[in-house]
């Protein structure tokens, strides 16, 4: 018999909007009586996130209500589509036509009125149908009472007959019934409130003029209009039908501002209105093509939810999911479960036919959305971008959204356009990872960690694509973001998304792209979160494949470099300055050239140390292809370190996939560091630091290459840096200083060496002073002991070792190791009041050159102190039976020690030989030292040593017979009654020392007993001192002009 | 319509991120995307990588550099930048590789550039180095330089010490940046940060207090006698007073104190005096002056010191603000905002009186004779030369909001029109563009 025609929408039109409607709902409800009656409310133009008006006091309505309701909901695109240009959000005319053009053409009369009316019947009649059955056609109004305010809010909502009686009883008790006349074609003042016309005839009329969209008149234009059409009539309803009218202006409403209303043209479209039928709008007044929907309150995606949901779900959670509002540890995963709740909140406000596409790389969230969206009856399939899901397949049921958009539209462009919501993952699953307890999120796979930069950069590029959309008035998707409510992904999104700020639980935010003046400059916050995406999900990089490393291969470790495909395992944060170690193993993975010939050597520079608090150095074991290779110190803070490490050809020969790890023994935990310091942590921090990366650079192993007689500059101008280990200062302009105690260097020679080669070192300044002098330096070469240094002073010298072939050969790198015996810093010796690095000297040049002839000319003299030749004659026995030369000499170790002499020349006839002895291993119990000599096997002397320990001469002659014309000559000492240096209480060295040689010579028994130990510098004769002179005045003349020149500029 | 700036082809400096804060970063970044806007392209050269000699990223920097061709170079957010961006063996990417005109925008020209040339700066006279003037000159006068300094007295200081000629430096105006003039054509929340009357910006009472060189009991005095007489004449500028005061010393002492332009001790203490000790005293002594009530913002250099403000200076103290999102909307929803100009400014003001003007806002500070030249009268409406002009103004602004709604809107409408980054730009590059000669 009737339809009601009523519009709204969800907003706090007024105030108190959900009771008001619900008693007017309610209480229409309860006057309708025919099978056709109905009320049809338009949902004008709620927001798309947001349910329908009627959705949202959907539980305050009466059976009744509900049974009679049919809801359209005209979306903004579509209601902004119709209006076009108004500052309403919602506009009568257009509403009430979407209604009536579909209300239900069995009923003969449309009422127009609104939701805040209630309507009273007179007591002859039961229902509205029985007062207009058998009206004739016309237009008929009905006046409205005003109730007050704390009147309607004091009804029962959910009791309609009891808002009717009070209704009827409260009007005249309170007065309330005062009738306010009109012009005669509308009868009675806001005739809006009870306009009741044939259904019929507004479609004659072509319905509600919608070119009123300002606001206000809309009633008095179809009174005007249906009053001009029923022959200049407008009956009254008064006698049948009382409206009563919940006031609600006790704040303004846009509407009721009075002093800045806008409203229509009253002349325009009232007063001089001549035309009842509205042609300009014959085809198109209430979007008759337009497919608005109708809500189902039974069967749509908002009723179905909750069994969607449970029967998605399965069965009920067994336990409480354990979880972590500022995890920074393990933030890539959620609860797929627990979170789809909140996901399926969200599509009840989508229509049935919504177009939903998954964004992400997590199959287990995937399955469920994609089975719960087909359990709320969305008739079209989930989509999936098929490019981000790598970790497992999809679910039946889904699609892949097309890979190959039309003509040259993009994926995202195709994304960004076509669908109604993408839903951007961050989260991943973990099924059948096992991965334990998980301490940071580098735990988890590199390449499933990556692929979460994917997703980041699609919500990027999708984003861009719906700002070009909104540009150029296009519709764009709406956003969904999965597991990004806190730390980075939060962050990362804010950026991008316009999203409430949800509950850490929840896990979603729901929102669209920035467009427009939404979109943000990425200035520094969003600097430092892009740096940690790129850290840990490569969020910059798509290309994840392994570099093919070479030599001359430079890697650039910081945020303007491109590190990703090379990282995996803890690397931590990354800055402009380098990439944080960020736990026990960081490892560079690079498929090797597959021509190469050589070793590589891996350079390190290392920006920062973490040290503790105590500044103890830091350890890191290097391992390649699971070898241990070096293992690496790293003392200083701040300051830049350089580590390199061998790359044996032998690891990579083959291989397409090589694996260099850096496994710190020691990182600090922040959060400590922080507390000890003092301070408070805002939250966790599980960062365990070490060191700070900023570049590797790979080159063959000829840059290790030290060709004989070329020296290798260790200043900063030169290549020197390129052989020296972490142990040494940055170089400046006089050289590198040891750090430590234990410095190293490598070096190799590239040609075939044949004999012995001299290692010439030149040293410009030690940690010595006054108070602390001398410092002790042990040389060695591949592990081998070859000098024991003394440097007294902080002047410029020259030391010397000469170096056994066999130690140097071509093809591999020997080391050089210089064992520091007391380090110390610049603070400790006075020199500053804050550089505490420990320091041992500085290191200049190094050259190699060879040593010449190896044959023995008879009477020549052996020197056995350092810088002397005695390697020549020593050779393997250096660490084992001689250590190395020190100023004094070279101690023999054990009972037995020998050294082979090679003649230019056979000799002849008997051969005396003549040593010093610097000292012998006296001491304790044993005040005297046994030593029998022995030439080629046959024993030639027997000496007895001691008590006294001065250095001193002895002779042996060898007899003809023993060498019987050979060219080699062995001279073995054995002292059987050797004793450890420490446990005489001389020194902590562990070894049985026997006696100490200073010198030799055979073929003659006359040798001199040097000046041992270090010697005062040389005088010169006076002649060269005078001869001198000039040069040192002409010097001395620089100088001065040079500090006047100063002077002067300084002036 | 083709835009000012269009077929310019410029490479800037963007600091690291986490310098200041990031606020310079910030700035930066506006400033890029402004030229941009106004139809330049731009390539953004990140110093972070030269501070750290990363000689990878240097090297490839240098080869897309050189594959952009750019026309010149500009210093975002100021010269500062231009200097730090050098290859290892220290060659000036702008001057000394590419070799094209480098536009170098000065903030506090007149103390950051000696210290970022001469530093780190000593802050006791023993560890003292001479030739500053002929180190700071060397660089300075590269002659693809280009300097612009929003500032007439850096100019003069700088020209009296033999540094730079004044005629190699052209004035402008602070600019409003970018971001201050967007928020112009904003409507806020009314109640985000809603005064009656604020100050924002920093006061330094820790550092004040531990300044090293007050334990030499003639630089302590020296000092006092600065401030008293800084406290005596508002608007003089402290840099006059320190060289005066340094000047009226006798030469051993002089000599002694390394209080010379030649020294770097002389570029620290005054670094210090005027940044730290003026700052502090001058802003503490203006805001305790005030006669109405008043909200503090900022502060965040020295966080730890709010409570000091609260107890010992009775200052209602509210919170640091964000630069760019959060004091633009104090400066539009505040009556009055109050303020001292930072003392590194000797005739010119801080970005910040333009910002606040940009948005809407009404900024009383102390008197700066280029901002009376760039804006005429208007600017003695927002001027004060003492703290009973001070109070006087404040009195009569709250009482009469609409000649307050007037001046500011005025002074918005210039610096929105006239004196933002925007109109810069198109004046040094394109309406007097040295750098093509």
């Amino acid at each position: 018999m009737i339809s009601i025609v009523l519009y709204g929408r969800n907003d706090s039109h007024g105030y108190n909007l959900p009771k008001r409607a619900a008693i007017s709902f309610n209480c229409m409800a309860e006057v309708l009586r025919d099978p056709d009656d109905e009320i049809l409310f338009v949902d004008c133009n709620t927001s798309n996130e947001l349910p329908t008006f009627i959705e949202a006091i959907y539980d305050t309505l009466t059976p009744k209500a509900k049974s009679v309701l049919r809801v359209f909901r005209m979306r903004p695109q579509l209601y902004w589509r119709m209006v076009g240009h108004t500052h309403l959000f919602a506009t009568e005319p257009h509403t009430r036509n979407v209604a009536i053009r579909r209300s239900n053409p069995r009923n003969r009369w449309i009422l127009t009125t609104n939701t805040d009316m209630v309507f009273v019947l007179d007591k002859s009649i039961s229902s509205l149908g029985d007062a207009v059955r058998d009206l004739p056609d016309g237009q008929y109004i009905a006046p409205r009472f005003e109730v007050p305010e704390p009147v309607w809010e004091s009804f029962p909502r959910s009791d309609p007959q009891e808002i009717i009686r009070l209704c009827e009883d409260l009007g005249p008790r309170l007065h309330l019934h005062e009738v306010a006349l009109r012009v005669p074609y509308m009868r009675f003042d806001s005739p809006g409130d009870f306009q009741l016309m044939p259904r019929q005839t507004l479609f004659d009329i072509c319905g509600f003029d919608e070119r009123m969209t300002h606001g206000w008149h809309a009633d008095s234009n179809m009174c005007k209009r249906l009053c001009l059409y029923f022959g200049n009539r407008t009956e009254s309803l008064a006698h049948l039908v009382k409206g009563y009218h919940c006031d609600h202006t006790r704040v303004p409403t846009p509407l009721h501002q009075t002093d800045i209303k806008l409203e229509n043209n009253l002349q325009q479209f009232v007063w001089d209105m001549e035309e009842a039928v509205a042609h300009h709008q014959k085809d198109t007044w209430g979007a008759p093509n337009e497919p608005v929907e109708e809500l189902d309150f039974s069967n749509g995606p908002a009723a179905r939810y909750l069994c969607a949901l449970t029967e998605t779900l399965g069965g009920p959670q067994q336990a409480p999911y354990p979880t972590d509002a500022n995890d920074a540890r393990n933030f890539v995963f959620y609860y797929p479960e627990h979170a789809l709740p909140y996901v399926a909140a969200h599509f009840t406000v989508y229509p049935p036919d919504a177009r939903f596409v998954y964004a992400g790389n997590n199959p287990r969230m995937l399955e469920l959305i994609a089975e719960c969206a087909a359990r709320m009856q969305f008739t079209r399939p989930l989509h999936y971008v098929a490019e981000l899901l790598s970790g497992g397949s999809a679910p039946a049921g889904t699609l892949p959204a097309d890979p190959q958009p039309a003509g040259d539209e993009s994926l995202e462009r195709h994304l960004a356009a076509n669908y109604d919501l993408i839903i951007f993952d961050f989260g991943l699953d973990q099924t059948g990872l096992n991965l334990g307890q998980v301490a940071r999120v580098t735990d988890w796979p590199r390449e499933l960690r990556y692929s979460l930069g994917a997703v980041a950069r699609s919500l990027e590029a999708c984003s861009e694509q719906c700002d070009r959309l909104q540009r150029s008035g296009g519709r764009y998707a709406d956003f969904l973001a999965l597991n990004a409510v806190h730390y980075v992904f939060q962050r990362f999104i804010g950026q991008f998304m316009l999203a409430t700020e949800t509950p850490y639980p929840v896990h979603i935010r729901k929102g669209r792209a920035r467009v427009g003046e939404d979109r943000r400059y990425k200035g520094s916050p969003w600097k430092y979160n892009e740096d940690l995406m790129r850290s840990y999900f490569a969020y910059d990089e798509a290309d994840h494949s392994l570099a093919v490393v070479a030599p001359g291969h430079a890697l650039d470790l910081t945020s303007q470099g491109r590190s990703a495909r090379y990282k995996d395992g803890d690397w931590g944060a990354m800055d402009y300055t380098g990439s944080w170690i960020d736990g026990y193993r960081a490892a560079i993975v690079f498929q090797p050239d597959p021509s190469l010939t050589g070793d590589l050597v891996a350079y390190l520079r290392i920006t920062e140390g973490f040290l503790n608090l105590d500044d103890h150095p830091i350890h890191l074991k290097v391992f390649f292809e699971g070898e241990q290779l070096a293992r690496w110190t790293i003392y200083m803070r701040y300051e830049i370190s350089r580590c390199k490490v061998v790359l044996p050809l032998r690891l990579m020969a083959g291989k397409t996939s090589c694996r260099l790890e850096l496994r710190p023994q020691d990182p600090q935990s922040a959060q400590q560091i922080l507390i000890a310091k003092g301070q408070q942590p805002v939250s966790e921090d599980p960062r365990e630091l070490s060191i700070k990366v900023q570049q590797i650079l790979f080159t063959g192993s000829d840059r290790l290459a030290c060709p004989l007689n070329q020296a290798i500059d260790f200043t900063r101008q030169g290549a020197g840096l390129y052989h020296l280990d972490e142990c040494w200062t940055n170089p400046d302009d006089l050289g590198a200083w040891t750090l430590g105690p234990e410095a190293g260097l490598d070096v190799l020679v590239p040609e075939p060496i044949d004999g012995l080669i001299n290692a010439v070192f030149t040293i410009t300044d030690a940690a010595v002073s006054a108070e602390q002098s001398e410092i002790g330096v042990t040389v060695a070469v591949n592990g081998l002991d070859l000098a024991t240094w003394t440097i007294p002073t902080r002047f410029t010298e020259q030391r010397r070792i000469l170096v056994p072939a066999h130690i140097l050969e071509s093809q591999r790198p020997a080391r050089f190791t210089f064992r520091i015996d007391a380090p110390r810093s610049p603070k400790q010796l006075g020199w500053n009041s804050s550089d505490q690095r420990p320091l041992g000297f500085r290191f200049t040049k190094l050259e190699l050159r060879p040593a010449g002839s190896l044959r023995y000319r008879l009477g020549a003299l052996i020197d056995f102190a350092e810088g002397g030749d005695s390697i020549t004659f020593i050779g393997d026995g250096l660490g084992s039976q001689w250590t190395a030369p020190d100023p004094y000499g070279s101690w023999t170790i054990g009972a037995e020690s020998s050294m082979k002499v090679s003649f230019e020349t056979a000799p002849a006839g008997d051969l005396p030989a003549a040593f010093v002895i610097s000292d012998c291993n006296l001491g304790g119990s044993s005040p005297r030292l046994p030593v029998r000599v022995k030439a080629n096997g046959h024993v030639v002397g027997d000496w007895t040593l001691g008590p006294d320990r001065e250095a001193h001469k002895r002779s042996i002659n060898i007899p003809a017979a023993v060498l019987a014309g050979s060219s080699e000559l062995t001279l073995t000492f054995e002292i059987p009654d050797v004793q450890p240096a420490a446990s005489l209480g001389w020194s902590d060295d562990p070894r049985p020392l026997g006696i100490r040689l200073a010198r030799a010579v055979i073929g003659s028994a006359h040798i001199e007993i040097p000046l041992l130990g270090p010697q005062p510098p040389a005088k010169r004769p006076m002649i060269r001192r005078i001869l001198g002179l000039p040069f040192f005045a002409v010097h001395v003349g620089r100088i001065v002009a040079k500090v006047a020149l100063k002077k002067w500029q300084e002036r | 319509m083709s835009q000012p700036l269009e077929g310019l082809r410029l490479v800037a400096t963007l600091p690291p991120h986490d310098w200041f804060g990031g606020i310079d970063y910030n700035f930066a970044i506006e400033m890029t995307e402004e030229l941009r806007r106004l139809g330049a392209e731009v390539f953004d050269l990140h110093v972070g990588g030269f501070t750290t000699q990363n000689d990878i990223y240097i090297r490839s920097a240098i080869d897309a550099l050189k594959s952009f061709r750019p026309d010149a170079a500009i210093s975002l957010p100021n010269a500062l930048y231009i200097l730090l961006c050098a290859t290892p063996d220290r060659q000036n990417i702008f001057t000394d590789v590419l070799q094209i005109p480098t536009l170098m925008l000065w903030d506090h020209g007149l103390l950051q550039l000696p210290q970022q040339i001469v530093g780190p700066l000593p802050l006791d006279p023993k560890e003292s180095t001479g030739g500053c003037i002929r180190r700071i000159k060397s660089v300075l006068s590269h002659p693809l330089y280009l300097h612009y300094s929003p500032d007439r007295g850096h100019i003069a200081a700088l020209d009296k010490l033999g540094i730079v000629d004044r005629s190699n430096v052209r004035f402008f105006l602070q600019p409003a940046y970018p971001n201050y003039v967007r928020y112009g054509y904003r409507t806020p929340s009314p109640s985000a940060f809603r005064t009656r009357m604020a100050f924002a910006g920093n006061v330094y009472l820790k550092a004040t207090d531990t300044l090293p060189f007050r334990q030499e009991p003639e630089l302590a005095a020296l000092e006092a006698r600065v401030q008293a007489a800084k406290k005596a004449r508002l608007t003089d500028c402290l840099w006059d007073l320190i060289t005066s005061e340094i000047d009226a010393l006798d030469a051993p002492t002089r000599k002694r104190l390394r209080l010379d332009a030649n020294h770097s001790f002389f570029w620290g203490f005054m670094h210090e005096e005027i940044e730290t000790m003026g700052n502090t005293n001058a802003r503490l002594g203006v805001l305790t002056a005030l006669k109405r009530d008043f909200d503090f913002y900022g502060n965040f250099v020295e966080p730890g010191s709010v409570a000091r403000l609260r107890d010992q200076y009775h200052m209602r103290f509210r919170k640091c603000l964000d630069y760019f999102n959060e004091l633009p909307l104090l400066f539009m929803n505040s009556d009055i905002i109050v303020d001292v100009v930072n003392l590194g400014y000797n005739t010119g003001v801080s970005p910040k009186i333009m910002g606040c003007f940009a948005c809407g806002g009404f900024i009383l500070f102390d008197y700066k004779e280029d901002f009376h030249q760039g804006m005429g009268d208007a600017a003695n409406e927002v001027m004060y030369r003492n703290l009973d002009e001070l109070n006087a103004k404040v009195e009569e602004f709250l009482g009469n909001p609409r000649k307050r709604r007037d001046v500011a809107r005025y002074l918005q409408n210039r610096v929105c029109s006239e004196y933002n980054f925007a109109a810069l730009s198109k004046k040094i590059l394109v309406d007097e563009p040295a750098w093509r000669r």
